[in-house]
């Protein structure tokens, strides 16, 4: 067995040099770091030739802090506020990966109470983190009246989370064990009302920007990635389901109260920008479904089952758990010792890195202005994939 | 008649049907700096979000101080807002994008990482501990990730300080940073209201009320009247 | 499907695979000479089809001077999940 290894510089020599002085020569265009699209420092070279992209090569690592390093020196409980940090949209989701992990190893058990507020704090934050994309893609494409929509219902979404959790992007709110703080008083009420103000707004998004004739000619047909190579290169969450895979960690895993609650997996048929676009368009409606399920019926009952005093002790083995974000699978791969509270290795799988190199195989043949459209639907953010 | 005030270093000259004022160069354009500040849209992490995307919307809108048009290029801003941790392989970009940037140029670093390197700051061994090792920050906004309502605290803070001092002729020359945290016990409606306050004095300026509160008001009503005199 | 009736046919398919114990998954150890050849059985078996690759990270034993290498595969057609440290 055999692995070719090929450095930046060997990727960057052209492939022809022109034999005849017109004859098209291929060249390099530098995308990133600082770039408004990538919402982050993300790096991607285009090999071009005219405006035709020939490869696309990305070159990640300009936010990465060794986060995976880092967690071998923590506690469980320390662990947690880190995971906020890396797909910080999906902050809720990520905390209850490596809370489901540790508490697997542990053999922590938590109760209905517990596992409702999860599933509904992690579905508000998906219809929020779906919201604030859908603005930001149309600011992408040139809308931008699209983005203070988008950013008006993340507001609504982030005042009920800062009444419960007192934070409005860093969670830190599912903990090993159950979750920080009860929920508020006011919790159910605003959420309904929430729910009933966000219906009406998914349509209005529809009117708004999906009929938009600009955006349907950007995006239909345009990056189509088929239902194999999606899974070849372990694409998840709404890029994989836009291509007509029906896979959805909250039908397969069994976690949270997902199997008490009726919701679809929305799929897609060509697995073009469209089809993500609108993916996650339905998604947000599936998870007003699923919270107006939830919110009549929180059971009653501690909302927190181990003392905070005491260290989670993880007997030797190794433990993977996943749960599904508003990218995709984020699952973390713990190896404990047995002699301390530390994880020995923690690694954890991020959606967005998957889904990034889809775009290796999106691209080719594209051209660059279609890159913008492609990358936007992928819906990356740039921590989670450096880490 | 012509008034000298000094909160609005000017001179009002009265004309029937309107009034002309004079003021010096340097705070002319000093104000208009202030109050037109292009921010560079430089958003390494979560702190983006909430720095330069949540604040150009509608619900916080950054344009009532006058710096809500990011630009993606360094040549178009004066204003860089590190939002987010950076790393020794980001940093040197971050340098470069620095010194392209026209003079005078504003560095606000928001967020615990950008200040010291936050919850990165142990056990890391890639992250920068401080956006100041690399470059000049003027204001720091401590949090992780702060309010907008804790950066539009800082954005005042440079205002303040870019309307105060630093004439224009020597644009590198700059006061002390400036850490504009939040005080103990301030509410995010207290800090509305602040704004609020500041917008409404922004906007209404009574040029002879101000001057004329002033302790050295009649010394220069006197001069004035000398001034006159001799003409 | 469950996990030890899964266990029971990967062990058999692949010669030299052992059973990975302290794992809450199921998991098999490979050696590395058989690891590209089992893969191709896990993925073609139609019975298995693990066609996804989720993650692949590494352990570090220092103390039996060794690395260990974990793939985690994933059926997207029955919907079962492995791990194959090797
Ligand atoms: S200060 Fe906190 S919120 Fe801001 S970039 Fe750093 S970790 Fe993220």
């Amino acid at each position: 067995m055999t692995v070719t290894i090929r450095t930046l510089n060997e990727l960057l020599q052209p492939s022809h040099l022109p034999a005849h002085p017109l004859a098209t020569q291929e060249y390099f265009v530098n995308m990133g770091p600082q770039h408004p699209i990538s919402h982050g420092s993300l790096r991607l070279v285009l090999r071009l030739d005219g405006e035709t992209v020939k490869e696309v090569i990305p070159v990640p690592g300009f936010v990465h802090r060794g986060v995976e390093k880092m967690c071998e020196s923590l506690t469980p409980r320390q662990i947690v506020p880190y995971t906020d940090r890396l797909d910080y949209l999906s902050a809720f989701m990520n905390n209850w990966a490596i809370t489901r992990v540790v508490e697997t190893a542990a053999g922590i058990e938590s109760n209905e109470r517990i596992e409702t507020i999860r599933t509904l704090m992690s579905e508000l934050q998906r219809i929020q983190s779906h919201a604030l994309w859908w603005g930001v893609t149309g600011m992408d494409l040139g809308a931008f009246t699209a983005f203070l929509y988008g950013f008006r219902e993340r507001e609504v979404i982030s005042e009920i989370f800062e009444e419960t959790v007192g934070a409005r992007l860093t969670m830190n709110y599912i903990q090993p064990g159950g979750v920080m703080y009860d929920i508020h008083p006011n919790f159910v009420k605003r959420v309904k009302d929430v729910m009933a103000y966000m219906k009406p707004i998914i349509d209005e998004y529809d009117t708004l920007l999906s009929g938009n004739v600009i955006l349907q000619e950007r995006c239909r047909n345009i990056g189509i990635l088929s239902p194999e190579k999606a899974i070849a290169l372990g694409c998840t969450g709404p890029v994989l389901r836009a291509s007509g895979v029906p896979y959805d960690l909250r039908k397969m895993e069994n976690y949270g109260v997902y199997n008490k609650v009726d919701f679809n997996v929305v799929v897609g048929a060509v697995g073009d920008c469209w089809d993500r676009y609108y993916v996650r368009m339905q998604e947000m409606r599936e998870s007003i479904r699923i919270v107006e399920q939830l919110i009549d019926s929180i059971p009653e009952g501690p909302t927190m089952t181990l003392r905070y005093n005491l260290p989670i002790e993880m007997p030797e083995g190794t433990y993977y758990s996943q749960v599904e974000t508003a990218r995709g699978v984020f699952g973390a791969f713990l190896v404990a010792e047995g002699k301390s509270e530390k994880p020995y290795p923690l690694h954890f799988r991020s959606p967005n890195y998957n889904n990034l190199w889809s775009v290796t195989a999106l691209a080719p043949g594209w051209r660059v202005a279609d890159i913008i459209a492609i990358l936007s639907s992928l819906d990356l953010v740039i921590p989670d994939i450096d880490r | 008649m012509g008034l000298i005030t000094e909160t609005l270093p000017a001179v009002i000259e009265k004309f029937p049907g309107g009034s002309l004022i004079v003021t010096s160069m340097d705070y002319a354009i000093n104000c208009s700096r202030a109050n037109s500040l292009w921010p560079l849209t430089f958003g390494t992490k979560c702190c983006a979000i909430e720095m330069l995307m949540a604040t150009g919307a509608a619900h916080q809108d950054l344009s009532r101080f006058g710096a809500e048009v990011a630009r993606a290029s360094v040549r178009q801003a004066d204003l860089m807002v590190i939002a987010g941790a950076i790393v020794k392989k980001m940093a040197p970009r971050m340098r470069m994008l620095y010194e392209q940037m026209a003079e005078p140029r504003y560095v606000i670093a928001t967020g615990a990482c950008a200040v010291s390197g936050g919850p990165f700051m142990y056990n890391s061994y890639s992250i920068v501990r401080g956006a100041d090792e690399v470059i000049p920050v003027d204001v720091y906004v401590p949090g992780c990730p702060p309010r907008p309502e804790a950066f539009f605290w800082g954005l005042l803070a440079l205002q303040k300080m870019i309307k105060e001092g630093e004439s224009v002729r020597r644009p590198g020359i700059r006061r002390k940073p400036v850490m504009a945290a939040l005080p103990n016990g301030m509410t995010a409606a207290d800090v509305r209201a602040e704004i609020q306050r500041e917008l409404e004095q922004d906007n209404v300026i009574d040029v002879e009320k101000e001057a004329e509160s002033k302790p050295w008001a009649a010394k220069v009503k006197e001069w004035i009247r000398k001034s006159s005199s001799i003409s | 499907m469950d996990s030890e009736e899964l266990l029971d046919i990967v062990e058999r398919i692949e010669s030299g695979a052992t059973k990975r114990e302290k794992s809450d998954r199921p998991a098999v150890h490979v050696p590395v000479d058989r690891l590209l050849s089992a893969m191709r059985r896990l993925r073609n078996y139609q019975w298995l089809s693990f066609d996804m690759l989720v993650t692949h990270t590494a352990i570090d034993w220092p103390d039996d001077n060794r690395f260990e290498l974990v793939y985690l595969l994933y059926s997207t057609v029955h919907g079962h999940l492995l791990e194959r440290p090797q």
